[in-house]
């Protein structure tokens, strides 16, 4: 008893740091509390210390973005998987977001920007940002950006994949997204961008955006460049003149950030293309059949059990674990 | 505003008006219950968390001790001042309480506190960042990292410090 006694007044936490870690336990019982009430009591200033801990630790959130791929790559029981070849090349026609990793394995990378932050999403993981203007950016999984806030500008690369931004207002300090050899330069909107095996996209939700080549310290930077207003998309193809632009489907083209896929009229073997994305075994269309049927769906990409699981719940396939780890969709 | 969020209010205020009446039958403990969570949220507190309770008996005891010395003071002055109460006004008594001094740690802070996370030993740092970005519980992390609840509880303990540390 003595000695249960002891143990017990040993790990009474002493400071407010200390205190804000032991209620950081979910079900601290009445006798923790009575002893944290009891601290409080003790000393004036210590309602004072704890919540000057308690606002700290709150304003790390700034800091979310900075640990992004430090969190998501902890959150892989497995050593985070750089793209291989395992990934099917998707067939044209495809959702836009579902397009995005075909870029990694056709596209050319553009090359790295020599200063700047990269911020990179593992496979299967959408991951949120924040940058340090405000600006807050959607990757969606197996994606890259590069980020360098410098004082004419701020300037972002997307390296590969698909991301999504808001950005926040300034319009001393123009925002531009390095898209292959396009630069999007705009002050306050979000959009997306997307490098994929075709080519390149940008969609725009909000505000105004435009298109051109040129850095946007540059003089002349937004001479001849393309306006897009919102609910409009640019395609264009890397290291090729010209520029395309058609009427975006929006609730196609962001539905990933909101962590689902929607499919309008999508063969089944581009909704399994498009899953494999966010499958953690392998996802392979092994039925020809795939192609032939059509559907309208929209798939959560986080639930209960694996994406492989709900597909095979929510449309006519089958799912089959191979010995290798593999899992084989077919047509049901 | 969820069931759960309710329940736990109303639990909290009953207690609280309860623990009020018994430290003082004629404060007006539904008032200083009011102006405790009032200032509980103002702080940014969350009535659902373990420190919820705790935090609010202080809170609402400071709310009652602070009104008591302010009638004592009106006492005082009354009996002495008499002559001025008319110049005086309300104002003379109702000191108004700070709101909850939340300083926010500034951007360069901010990128020592990165750095001061970054230098963490890697077990602190991991537990650390799960526990903040990743809003896991202890008993997550614990399993994840292959150690203890309460050595989890350490590791937090240990980051809160070197941050503060890190600030002076």
């Amino acid at each position: 008893m003595f000695g249960r006694l002891t143990a017990f007044f040993a790990t009474r936490p002493r400071t407010a740091e200390d205190w804000l870690a032991r209620m950081g336990r979910p079900n601290a019982d009445r006798r923790e509390q009575a002893a944290f009430l009891a601290w409080l009591e003790a000393d004036p200033d210590h309602l004072r210390q704890y919540e000057q801990a308690k606002a700290d630790m709150a304003s790390l959130e700034r800091l979310r973005g900075a640990f992004a791929l430090d969190v998501a790559r902890l959150n892989r029981r497995e050593p985070a998987l750089r793209p291989s070849g395992r990934r099917l090349v998707l067939a044209g026609g495809m959702a836009f977001a579902a397009l995005a990793v075909a870029g990694v394995l056709l596209a050319p990378r553009p090359p790295a920007a020599p200063e700047g932050r990269l911020y990179a999403s593992a496979p299967g993981e959408i991951t949120d940002v924040v940058l340090e203007d405000g600006s807050r950016v959607t990757l969606d999984a197996g994606s890259a950006i590069r980020v360098a806030l410098a004082k004419d500008a701020r300037r972002v690369t997307l390296e590969r994949g698909s991301a999504y931004f808001e950005v926040a207002h300034d319009a001393t300090h123009p925002f531009q997204v390095a898209v292959a050899d396009r630069r999007v330069i705009v002050t306050g909107t979000r959009f997306v961008t997307s490098l994929t095996g075709d080519g390149a996209q940008v969609s725009l939700l909000q505000g105004r955006v435009l298109i051109g080549r040129r850095d946007a310290a540059e003089r002349g930077a937004l001479d001849g460049a393309t306006v897009l207003s919102p609910g409009e998309r640019a395609a264009f193809r890397p290291n090729e003149p010209g520029l395309e632009k058609a009427v975006a489907d929006l609730e196609t083209a962001t539905a990933w950030r909101r962590r689902r896929l929607v499919f309008r009229d999508a063969p089944l073997s581009d909704v399994v293309a498009a899953a494999a994305r966010y499958s953690n075994a392998p996802l392979v269309a092994a039925d020809p059949r795939l192609s032939r049927v059509k559907v309208t769906t929209v798939l959560p990409l986080e639930g209960e059990g694996t994406i492989a699981e709900r597909m095979a719940a929510l449309l006519p396939v089958r799912t089959e674990r191979a010995a290798d780890g593999r899992v084989l969709v077919r047509a049901d | 505003m969820s069931a759960r969020v309710d329940g736990a209010v109303a639990a909290l205020r009953g207690d609280l008006i309860a623990y009020l009446q018994r430290r003082d039958r004629a404060s007006e403990a539904e008032d200083v219950v009011q102006e405790a969570f009032a200032r509980f949220y103002r702080a940014g507190h969350d009535v659902t968390a373990p420190d919820a309770r705790p935090l609010l008996f202080v809170i609402a005891r400071n709310i009652q001790l602070d009104r008591w010395k302010a009638e004592a003071r009106e006492k005082a002055r009354r009996s002495v001042h008499d002559i001025h109460d008319l110049d005086a006004g309300l104002g003379a008594v109702a000191c108004e309480e700070p709101a909850a001094d939340q300083h926010l740690i500034g951007r360069q802070d901010l990128a020592a506190a990165e750095a001061v996370i970054r230098a963490l030993p890697p077990k602190t740092r991991d537990a650390f960042l799960l526990h903040r970005f990743r809003a896991q519980t202890y008993r997550q992390i614990a399993d994840q990292l292959g150690v203890s609840v309460s050595m989890v509880e350490k590791h937090i303990a240990e980051a809160l410090r070197q941050l503060k540390k890190s600030r002076e």
